[in-house]
């Protein structure tokens, strides 16, 4: 009898092991107070309303940061980019594959396959030289790679995927 | 031409290095985008200006309009700022065009920015306003979108160039490289053909080689320093009798060389290896002995030469075996002797026959000059005559052949001593001139150009070779002349020896000679046809030994001749010019007046008795003679006599026995003063002589000079003998001088009969003795004789003969048969000689 307790309890936590993780997963997504910058939808896992996810300022901040120092083809100069990993914004909604496509104010839309992301490349920048972006100045929300830090990311379609005045994702499976 | 290729190559190799950096380079480039979607982003701008120029239109009072309004005018405005702040975009600065419409947009843009940023009242107020001044920038947008649409095209075009040039770039270092390739791969190529080539060439010297060794007859063998035999050829197999297997590897010295000569072999070989003296290496042939497997030690030609092998020094020998060489030439050499030999005994031979021809014709001639000094009738006299004749021509063909054997077997004897040639061809003519004469023909001699009197030479072959010319000459001529010319030539002897050639030239005006036989004229046996029947004919031998005596003395002799016209015999003879010879300084006379003696002369020869006598009473003396000891010692009893010459050697009584009888005598004579007389004086005799009583001795011959001498040291009381020469040291047969001088002391017609009575005695002599001696002959008495002839022959200057006659009489004193055979036997040959010289 303390063979068969020993059992049940493993076989306990090990159902309880993917809770668990997807526990963490999805930790729920507290909701924005602030203008809304970016809007996910899609099949991704977290919502905070109804089908999507909504992000404001301080909820981008709330996910892991990354920096890049680099310059571009349309600004002049070095700039100091900060944002969050595209990769990042994803895990936290849950998403670990399809393709995505993201849109900007003026209906640009691009399709950023997700298996081409990286870790800490392409970030959602929200400010630039420690400032946020303004509508004029491809804010609030810029894609960028960092380009600088190798060829590889001076491509015409990362450059096409490096779409500012982002608002809108959509997460598509295959 | 090898460095124009390389100058390409190296061309080509840089040229596809540069070519494939620019690709690399250009490839780099390509691999990042630098530049946007620059048609999207300008058509975008038309886009984005339209709609916010739509909004503006639309747009009425509703916020939601309004936020449209600002929406789209932040849209267009960030997209105008792109283009004004993206590097690409710079380019279009240039383009003025682009420019200004950027500029007036956004200064319009920005103008407005206060009325967006404004309140909302404001902004929809200004809407219609906006609207109408934006719609006035159309054109300004067109310009953009165009404007870029120019210069992207270029640049697009630009961009296709470049990289159309870089694959051209690409395509010519691949190119430039290949071709480098293919340059590798033709060297690779023609280098291993030539290599492939080379190998064939030397694979063929090598086959060659060993095809040249195999094959030659000689054995090779090559061995190195420490004497391992490392090559063994066929040859050398079949010389040694062992296979090369056996031999290579093991030492030389222990198989091929013989045992008395391996401690030599191991010296030579480490004199070799430490650098020293070289002995057989390197200097050619050198005949050495080897063995052979069998043990057999055989005779080999030997030539050895080092070489290097890499680091070290090899030796390399050539090896015949020369045993049968060595045999053949053994068996030559065996082959040559028996020859020479053979020609020695012929020359002997010859020799011997001649002389036993010549004895008993001397004895011949000898007799029938005795004969005829005998009372003969008319008739016997021309019998005589005529024998004598025949006996002389035999005589003559006999020297001929023992000249032509002596001087075939080398013999030939030039003599060289002083002689005037003028007196030589006086002589020869005076003698020819009877002959002449007896054929109606003139004898005549000169010199052409200088004289050249005395010389050195050998006067009786010149005689004789002269002789045979002049008599062949007057032979051949009847009532004409013959000329004897003798010519000095200017030039030097060719042979450097410092002589001068003299020519003699006979010529006479005979018959002359036909000329298909003046080719043959010197060979032997060759007589002219007529000659036959006349009275002096000949054997044909004389011209054959001229020529051999005239080659003998390093000279030549010729002829010329015209048939019916004559003939010129010439005969050239190097010969060393003399200086004329001092006169013979006259003795000084003995000054001392003697007054007449009365002399007493014991001699047994007569004639050296009569030359006493006529010597003596030319002095003024008085002379009484006797012809041996016993009368000697009996005429000195009848009265005193001043001197007494004894002659030493005399039958029954010698003078040595007569002297000591005189003086243990008591005659009148017993304290003369006697002097001996002989041939021979020895030292050892003399003594003798002394003790018996002589008070002084002359020699023979007795020259009026000594004769003096002991005259007066006998009258002057000093009693000191004078040493009389044992033999005059001549090399002439005859001292000419020593006639000379008899001649003139007594008188030139009592010489000539002494002379005469000399011949005859000696003839009569050597006819008898020259025949050789049998056993039963009495020696003593040969030698008496002997010593009689021989005293004679001293008072002629017979000087050769005299000693011959010396030698025999005392090898018969001796008593030794043996010993005076060959001497009798020369004697008549030595006689023959002196004879002919005595009777010119």
């Amino acid at each position: 009898m303390p063979v068969l307790r020993g059992a049940m309890i493993a076989l306990i936590l090990a159902l309880l092991i993917p809770f668990t993780q997807s526990a963490r997963a999805e930790q729920p997504l507290p909701a924005p107070h602030g203008p809304i910058l970016l809007t996910v939808t899609g099949a991704i896992e977290i919502t905070n309303s109804e089908k999507a996810a909504r992000f404001d300022l301080n909820l981008l901040q709330t996910l892991p940061q990354v920096e890049y120092r680099t310059s571009t083809i349309w600004t002049d100069g070095e700039k100091v980019f900060a944002g969050v990993p595209l990769s990042a914004l994803l895990k936290r909604l849950g998403v670990s594959s399809g393709r995505l496509k993201a849109r900007a104010i003026n209906d640009y839309t691009v399709e950023i396959p997700i298996d081409s992301l990286q870790d800490n490349a392409p970030m959602i920048a929200f400010s630039m030289d420690g400032a946020p972006m303004s509508r004029r100045d491809k804010g609030p929300l810029w894609i960028v790679y960092p380009y600088d830090s190798d060829p590889s990311f001076r491509t015409e379609v990362n450059f096409s995927r490096s779409i500012w005045q982002l608002d809108r994702i959509e997460v598509v499976l295959e | 031409m090898g460095w124009f290729v390389s100058l390409t190559l190296i061309l080509v190799m840089s040229l596809s290095v540069l070519y494939s950096r620019q690709v690399l380079t250009d490839l780099d480039k390509l691999r990042s985008a630098d530049s946007d979607n620059v048609q999207w982003t300008l058509t975008q701008a038309e886009v984005e200006y339209l709609t916010f120029v739509h909004t503006l239109d639309t747009g009425g009072e509703g916020s939601a309009d309004l936020a449209l309004v600002r929406e789209k005018f932040d849209i267009f405005y960030s997209r105008l700022m792109t283009l004004r702040n993206a590097q690409l975009f710079q380019e279009l600065v240039a383009h003025s065009g682009f420019d200004t419409a950027l500029t007036e947009l956004l200064s319009f843009m920005t103008d407005a920015i206060p009325l967006i940023d404004g309140s909302d009242d404001a902004l929809s107020a200004s809407l219609p306003v906006l609207h109408r001044q934006a719609v006035l920038g159309r054109d300004q947008v067109r310009t953009l979108s165009i404007s870029g649409l120019t210069h992207f095209a270029q640049r697009s075009d630009a961009q296709r160039e470049e990289i159309a040039r870089t694959l051209l770039q690409l395509a010519i270092a691949t190119a430039s490289l290949l071709v480098l390739l293919a340059a590798l791969s033709i060297h690779l190529l023609i280098t291993n053909r030539q290599t492939r080539r080379h190998g064939l060439a030397l694979q063929q010297a090598n086959q060659r080689m060993l095809t040249i060794l195999a094959t030659s007859l000689d054995g090779v063998i090559v061995v190195n320093e420490k004497g391992i035999v490392l090559e063994f050829n066929r040859a050398a197999e079949f010389i040694f009798g062992y296979n090369s297997t056996d031999v290579k590897g093991r030492m030389v010295g222990d198989l091929l060389v013989p045992d008395h000569l391996v401690a030599a072999h191991r010296d030579s070989m480490e004199r070799m290896r430490n650098g020293g003296e070289r002995r057989v290496i390197g200097k050619g042939r050198v005949k050495l002995e080897a063995k052979r497997a069998n043990g057999d030690v055989f005779p080999i030609e030997l030539a050895v030469q080092t070489a290097m092998d890499g680091d070290t020094e090899i030796l390399i020998a050539f090896i015949r075996d020369i045993s049968q060489r060595m045999a053949d030439e053994k068996e030559l050499v065996q082959a040559r002797d028996r020859a020479l030999a053979g020609e020695k005994a012929k020359a002997d031979f010859l020799t011997v026959m001649s002389h036993e021809i010549r004895t008993p014709l001397n004895g011949l001639l000898g007799n029938l000059s005795l004969l005829s000094g005998s009372g003969l009738s008319p008739e016997q006299r021309q019998c005589v005559r005529n024998m004598d004749v025949s006996g002389r021509i035999l005589l003559k063909h006999v020297d001929s052949v023992l000249d032509i054997a002596k001087f075939e077997a080398g013999k030939l004897q030039i003599a060289h001593e002083r002689v005037n040639l003028s007196e030589l061809l006086q002589n020869l003519a005076d003698g020819q001139n009877g002959n002449a004469a007896s054929r109606g023909n003139v004898i005549e001699w000169c010199w052409v150009g200088p004289e050249q009197e005395w010389v050195k030479t050998d006067a009786q072959r010149v005689y004789q070779i002269l002789l045979n010319l002049v008599g062949n000459a007057i032979k051949f001529t009847e009532f004409g002349r013959v000329s004897i010319e003798a010519e000095v030539d200017c030039l030097p002897s060719p042979d450097k020896s410092g002589r001068k050639i003299i020519e003699f030239r006979v010529i006479d005006t005979g018959i002359g000679i036909s000329e298909d036989q003046i080719d043959s004229i010197f060979d032997d046996f060759q007589t002219n046809d007529s000659s036959f029947g006349r009275a002096i004919g000949g054997a044909g031998l004389g011209l054959g030994i001229a020529r051999r005596i005239v080659e003998a003395m390093d000279g030549e002799i010729g002829v010329e001749s015209v048939e019916g016209d004559g003939s010129t015999f010439w005969v050239r003879l190097p010969m060393t010019a003399a200086p004329k010879p001092k006169p013979r300084e006259r003795r000084p006379e003995a000054k001392a007046v003697l007054p007449q003696l009365d002399i007493l002369v014991v001699e047994d020869n007569e004639i050296n008795l009569q030359v006493a006598r006529s010597m003596l009473r030319r002095e003024g003396h008085k002379v009484t003679t006797a012809t041996d000891g016993r009368s000697g010692v009996d005429v000195a009893e009848t009265k005193r006599f001043d001197l007494i010459f004894m002659d030493i050697s005399m039958p029954v009584l010698d003078g040595l026995q007569a002297t000591e009888l005189i003086r243990a005598g008591t005659g009148p004579s017993q304290k003369t003063p006697i002097i001996a007389l002989s041939a021979n004086v020895l030292p050892q005799d003399k003594q003798r002589f002394l003790d018996a009583g002589m008070d002084a001795f002359l020699g023979k011959p007795l020259t009026l000079d000594a004769l003096r001498r002991a005259l007066y040291t006998v009258r002057s009381g000093r009693s000191e003998p004078e040493d009389p020469p044992i033999e005059t040291e001549t090399n002439a047969e005859v001292d000419t001088d020593q006639m000379t001088e008899l001649k003139t002391s007594m008188g030139g017609e009592i010489f000539d009969q002494l002379l005469q009575r000399f011949v005859s005695e000696a003839d009569g002599l050597v006819s008898e003795l020259g025949g050789g001696t049998d056993e039963t002959a009495d020696i003593q008495s040969i030698g008496q004789r002997c010593h009689k002839i021989a005293g004679s022959a001293a008072v002629f200057g017979a000087t050769e003969f005299r000693a011959h006659l010396n030698s025999a009489e005392i090898a018969a004193k001796r008593g030794d048969p043996a010993e005076l055979a060959p001497l009798l036997r020369d004697l008549g040959t030595c006689w023959q000689r002196t004879r002919s010289i005595l009777t010119r």
